[in-house]
């Protein structure tokens, strides 16, 4: 059995690894896979958490729900990334200025 | 709908009929309003002559013509009910005003021959002026009078002030703003009053003046009731409320010290509004002065008699003392306005029927005589667009139809026997003497003080026709305004010749006008004395 | 009766018909005016058949019209004419002469431009005169008093375009207007006292109540005394009448002279019995010494006209002191004398005056054609008009023989009686008198001498003919009444004339009596003055006056250009009366303009400072707070905003950051 810390650990080194990548990477689509890497943090969480409700499996439900969502967003995101690149011919997040205001 | 409605909403059904001419019926305009002037002067002689001579009192039994009907009727919950009527009708004081009014209503009809520019607004304002005037002296109800009175005003503002003089818009303003602050101080009296007065009929309060002039009309402790003194800053109510409505009605006539927006009012005024100032705005202050303060408050007026005789000897002499000093012609009739109508206030303050007959006699020949005079400044005016006295020099020997109506005018004005001022002011200063013997109001040398005022006019008038129609003949002008010195045209004939028989008949014939007041007059002071006297009774303990 | 109103009314009548047809008529109506006139004075003479001499005692034989006029209030004004000896007698006079005059104008005036006009002028004058005698109702007469001013006036300018005469009537018609206050004063008092206008109810109710105290009665009696001095020049009103000169001459004989000026002297009399003895002794007062100065003026005028035009003045200052010494008979008896030796001295001047002017266009010469100082030896060129002046000057110089001695006699005898029963210094007021007869002869002599005797002092004279019938016949009828038989049959003695006796008579009810006569001892000495003393006054004039073609000296020493001036009352009325009067109407003005207006403007100036304060006020303070405020809540906008940088891991990195605070916070919290 493994314990429930080593799945929170691990859960939290994926998160930081996201954080880290959402900030440093100057490609959005590296920003948005860095996104996914925190996602997946917390579904991992919400999996490992899950054990603890053996009758009704509500973290592994609620899990999936988050992927399926998660698939969503990035697709959402993607199409939102080829736009800015269509519009701006890059896809560095500094050199988009004009979202301001 | 009897004769008085119509004389009052004849101008208003016409003035509908130029306001959807279109402009170019322009010139119809002109004959429109003289048509009016006429019919109402038809309608003026039709009330002459069906009117009771001998009909005389305070209450409704002395009117005649009444028509009473429900105006405005509403329940004010806890402060009970408002009640305005429509309520007409006249007495021997306000027929003669009130025939005065369509004479000089239609003299000005005809000389606005002069007016050029923008007809239609200038016709429609004329008649509705001409409306609120009649109404004014025919409603016996306050509010109603207000709403006439305020009606005129309006009118009178942008005839003035677009159709004026060159300083026309300073003129306008100061006259709109002399006569506002006037009444609308007389409004607060006006509420007052209401709430005072309640009708002993329907037992509601009351806007209808007869029931204000009757002291058993008023609720105990009221403002204004004469049972109780009530003060207002240490001030009894009554007297104060006199002296607020004298106020008003006194800038109207014009008083002395409240006079100075009559000579730039005349001199900016085109000439038919100058005729309508002269010969019937000043006659509304002096007949409100008459009928509504000293009617009720008769106590006020007897308090306040020295004072306001004091008042008319000043306007006598300093209106004189003016009219000697002044160079444009044009002023110089306005101020003899004001120091002849200062006869009119020392006649009323002398309580006397001699007085008060001569006073309303003035009223009624000044109303004609001014009439001429500023018309015959006019004449002039409209040929060269100058008026000043030393521009002219031997006018008699150039023009010797105008300056024999100039004469004849000037001699009328300056108190000639035979014309209508002589007897008034004959009258007018005999009624002021008599007082002292009669009732102690007025002290006799008031009524000789009044009289020099008559040797003053004759100075100020005799010497500006010896300067301006006397000597060789020399205009400042030359040549061209010989040219255009013209003497006069049949209309202007049309005019000054009836206005002039008109002075002359009254000044031979006074029981024309005489025995027409007499009856309403004597009583109507009698009554306003013996009231007055028993309610300053009460005022002073 | 009938006959006295249609007397009255038929110059009213001319009147308006010239007025307003006059010019259309053939011989522009003058005709009209003087056949008007004669068939006034036709009907007047059976009025005074019938009236005069036959009223006896008391009203009772008054003859009276009365209708109603108009009431006013309970009193009921009453119309009427009332034919008395005394109202019948200025009747006829006043027509009487009036007629001559017509005739005369009809020559004098012919060549004037506004021939026309002058007609009307003089109807209204007539009716209006007629009226102002007959009148019955104290109103009446003073609408007429007024009325005969506006025709004097009309008549002084008639030559308006002359500066001169357009001054001169005005300054008539104002001097006149100050007598008129005083009428209309009386007749306030008396309306006040009687309740009623009617003049034989006045006399005999306040006459009755004479005694009393009465502020009143005493301001009546002044009020008609300043009347009576404006209309018959009396001082210190009497300077009009020498500028009323600049009229046409036969209208300065007819209303200068005859008629209108008497009109004072006959209101007194009229009135007479309302007068206290101390408004009598002023009257009296009044009278002797404007005699005195309009005779001292005389002496040295030099204008034909002016002359005359002073001793019209000085001989009603005669009439004057004769109504106030009580003897109002004697009064009038001079002023029917007077009017008739003074109008025919100013129809013969006009004659004069009217051919010098027709001579002077004629050779174009530069005079003045009214200065005696050009004229001289006349007699032989105009004889007619040089005797019936002759027989005037004696009239007036009051020579025996004719009427001017009767009446002149008649109220110096009068005025000794009264200085008699008054005792003390008023005797000086009867020698004054005499005094005045003496100058009087004097100046009269003078100008007689000047006119018509000695030789021509101006060559073109020769050409001077005689004055046209229409002119002659009326001065000749003039110049017949002036002898004293048609008064009295003795030349010598005032005591037996009927009009006289007739005049007392008739007003007994209310006659002042003058108890004694003179002593006889004055009536000797001044028969005696009359037949010596005034003989040698002329000739005396004539002697120094009497010169050759040399002009005249025309001396100025300082006391005669006081006299000449009219002892400079012009001069001063015009310092203390006229001037001040105009300077007040200047200060009225200013008042009117800096103080009335002034105050306005002030007010006007405060409310528009006030309002621009309020403004200030509104714009700094009020919304000052707002735009405060908002800016605040603008500028930590701006803070904030500068966070909004567009960088979304900007962004992401801020809430992770917030975050944490807030874990932190947290955790600080629940510990």
């Amino acid at each position: 059995m493994v314990p429930l810390s080593h799945f929170l650990i691990v859960s939290a080194i994926l998160f930081c690894i996201g954080l880290y990548t959402v900030f440093s990477r100057k490609n959005a689509v590296l920003v948005l896979i860095g996104i996914e890497f925190m996602l997946n943090a917390a579904i991992l969480n919400l999996v490992a958490f899950g054990m603890y409700d053996r009758i009704d499996n509500e973290g592994q439900v609620f899990a999936i729900f988050a992927i399926v969502l998660a698939a969503a967003t990035v697709a959402v995101a993607l199409a939102i990334i080829i736009n800015v690149y269509s519009q701006y011919k890059t896809i560095d997040p500094d050199k988009v200025k004009d979202m301001k205001y | 709908m009897n004769w008085l409605s119509i004389i009052i909403f004849l101008p208003v059904a016409f003035l509908v009929l130029i306001l959807l001419l279109p402009e170019r019926f322009r010139e119809w305009y002109r004959y429109i309003t003289l048509g009016t002037a006429l019919l109402q002067t038809g309608i003026a002689f039709v009330i002459y002559a069906g009117f009771n001579r001998s009909q005389s009192g305070m209450g409704i039994d002395g009117y005649q013509l009444v028509e009473k009907l429900p105006w405005i009727h509403l329940e004010l919950g806890s402060l009970g009910r408002l009640e305005i009527d429509y309520f007409l009708g006249v007495d021997g004081l306000s027929v003669p005003l009130l025939i005065l009014s369509a004479l000089v209503m239609t003299a000005a009809a005809i000389s606005s021959w002069e007016i050029k520019k923008n007809l239609k607004g200038y016709f429609a304002l004329f008649l509705l002026m001409d409306a609120a005037i009649m109404g004014v002296f025919c409603a016996l109800d306050f509010f109603l009078f207000y709403v006439f009175y305020e009606l005129m005003l309006l009118p009178l503002y942008f005839l003035i002030g677009m159709w004026g003089g060159p300083r026309r818009e300073y003129a306008a303003l100061k006259f709109f703003l002399y006569t506002l602050f006037g009444s609308v101080f007389m409004l607060l009296v006006i509420v007052g009053l209401y709430f005072s007065v309640k009708d002993p009929v329907t037992g509601a309060y009351t806007f209808n003046m007869l029931h204000m002039m009757n002291p058993a009309n008023f609720v105990d402790g009221a403002v204004f009731s004469p049972a109780v003194v009530e003060t207002i800053f240490g001030v009894p109510a009554r007297l104060l409320g006199f002296a607020v409505i004298f106020v008003a009605f006194a800038i109207k006539v014009p008083v002395v010290p409240l006079h100075t927006w009559l000579p730039d009012a005349h001199v900016e005024a085109p000439t038919p509004i100058s005729i309508i100032l002269a010969g019937l705005l000043l006659k509304i202050g002096g007949y409100g002065i008459l009928r509504i303060c000293f009617g009720i408050f008769p106590d006020a007026a007897v308090h306040f008699s020295w004072f306001i005789g004091m008042l008319g000897v000043i306007s006598i002499l300093y209106g004189a003392l003016n009219a000697l000093a002044m160079k444009d012609l044009k002023k110089m009739i306005a101020y003899s306005s004001v120091s002849h109508m200062g006869f009119v206030l020392l006649g009323f303050a002398s309580f006397t029927v001699e007085g008060t007959s001569g006073a309303v006699m003035q009223m009624v020949s000044h109303g004609i005589l001014s009439t001429m005079l500023f018309f015959l400044v006019g004449v002039i005016y409209n040929r060269v667009h100058d008026r000043f006295i030393p521009n002219f020099r031997g006018l008699a020997g150039h023009m010797p139809h105008y300056a024999a109506f100039v004469m004849v005018a000037f001699f009328a004005s300056l108190g000639l026997p035979g014309f209508s001022a002589f007897i008034a002011e004959a009258f007018t200063l005999i009624g002021t003497f008599n007082s002292a013997s009669v009732n102690a109001l007025l002290p006799r040398w008031m009524a000789i003080a009044g009289s020099l005022g008559i040797l003053m006019s004759a100075a100020y008038f005799l010497w500006t026709l010896q300067r301006m129609f006397f000597g060789t003949t020399r205009f400042k002008g030359g040549e061209s305004w010989s040219k255009q010195l013209s003497d006069l045209r049949p209309i202007e004939w049309a005019l000054l010749l009836p206005m002039a028989l008109l002075s002359l008949v009254l000044g031979v014939f006074p029981s024309l006008f005489f025995n027409f007041s007499n009856a309403t007059i004597a009583t109507l002071v009698q009554e306003l004395y013996k009231t007055g006297m028993q309610q300053l009774n009460i005022l002073q303990y | 009766m009938l006959l006295a109103l249609a007397a009255w009314l038929l110059p009213f009548l001319s009147f308006v018909l010239l007025l307003f047809f006059g010019k259309k008529l053939p011989g522009t109506g003058d005709w009209l005016s003087a056949i008007f006139t004669g068939l006034a004075f036709v009907a007047s003479i059976p009025v005074v058949l019938a009236v005069f001499g036959t009223a006896g005692a008391g009203d009772g034989a008054l003859l009276r019209f009365e209708f109603e006029w108009f009431r006013i209030g309970e009193t009921i004004i009453n119309g009427s004419l009332v034919l008395d000896d005394l109202s019948v007698l200025m009747l006829v006079l006043v027509t009487f002469i009036s007629l001559l005059v017509h005739v005369y104008s009809m020559a004098y005036m012919k060549d004037d431009p506004r021939y026309h006009r002058y007609w009307p002028y003089l109807s209204l004058f007539v009716f209006a005169m007629l009226g102002l005698v007959l009148s019955g109702n104290l109103l009446i007469t003073y609408m007429c008093w007024e009325l005969v001013g506006v025709a004097s006036y009309l008549m002084i300018g008639f030559w308006f375009e002359r500066p001169r005469a357009a001054l001169a009537s005005m300054k008539s018609f104002i001097v006149n207007r100050i007598g008129d206050i005083g009428f209309l004063v009386a007749l306030m008092s008396l309306f006040s006292l009687a309740g009623t206008f009617d003049i034989v109810e006045l006399n005999r109710q306040v006459g009755a109540a004479l005694p009393a105290n009465d502020i009143r009665i005493y301001l009546a009696a002044v009020g008609l005394a300043l009347a009576a001095f404006a209309k018959s020049a009396q001082f210190p009103l009497h300077t009009w009448l020498p500028d009323a000169m600049e009229g046409p001459t036969s209208v300065s004989s007819l209303i200068h002279a005859a008629t209108m000026v008497a009109a004072g002297v006959f209101l007194l009399a009229r009135l007479f019995p309302l007068f206290p003895g101390v408004i009598l002794d002023v009257i009296a007062i009044t009278g002797i010494f404007t005699a005195f100065l309009a005779a001292t003026v005389a002496i040295v005028q030099y204008d034909i006209k002016k002359v005359l035009a002073y001793s019209t003045i000085s001989q009603l200052g005669f009439m004057m002191l004769g109504i106030g010494t009580g003897y109002y008979e004697g009064a009038l008896f001079h002023l029917v004398t007077h009017a008739f030796f003074k109008c025919l001295l100013f129809l013969g001047a006009g004659a004069v005056i009217h051919h010098i002017h027709e001579v002077k266009h004629h050779h174009k010469l530069e005079i003045g054609e009214q200065d005696m100082r050009i004229m001289g030896g006349l007699r032989k060129e105009m004889p007619v008009t040089f005797w019936v002046y002759t027989f005037a000057a004696a009239a007036l110089a009051g020579l025996p023989f004719f009427s001017g001695f009767l009446s002149k006699e008649m109220i110096l005898l009068g005025a000794f009686g009264w200085a008699g029963d008054k005792g003390g210094l008023w005797i000086l007021v009867p020698f004054a008198a005499v005094l005045t007869s003496l100058l009087t002869a004097w100046y009269i002599g003078r100008q007689w001498t000047l006119v018509f005797m000695g030789q021509f002092r101006t060559p073109a004279f020769e050409h001077i003919r005689e004055a046209s019938l229409m002119m002659k016949v009326p001065m000749i009828i003039l110049g017949a009444l002036t002898v004293f038989i048609w008064f009295s049959l003795n030349p010598f003695s005032t005591s037996n004339i009927p009009l006289v006796s007739a005049l007392s008579g008739g007003a007994e009810g209310v006659h002042y009596t003058t108890s004694v006569g003179a002593p006889a001892l004055v009536s000797w000495g001044l028969l005696l003055l009359a037949v010596a003393g005034l003989p040698a006054v002329l000739y005396a004039a004539y002697r120094k006056f009497s010169v050759g073609p040399e002009t005249v000296s025309s001396g100025g020493t300082g006391f005669t250009r006081f006299l000449a001036n009219g002892w400079y009352l012009d001069t001063i009325y015009n310092t203390i009366f006229v001037r001040p009067v105009l300077l007040l109407g200047n200060i009225a003005q200013m008042l009117d303009e800096k103080l009335v207006d002034g105050f306005l403007h002030l007010l006007e100036r405060l409310t528009r400072g006030l309002s621009k304060f309020v403004a200030w006020f509104d714009k700094y303070i009020v919304d000052g707070l707002v735009n405060a405020l908002g800016t605040r809540v603008r500028s930590a906008g701006d803070f904030f905003r500068g966070f909004q940088t567009g960088r979304v891991q900007q962004y992401m990195a801020l809430s992770v950051f917030g975050l944490i605070i807030l874990y932190l916070i947290k955790i600080l919290l629940e510990k």
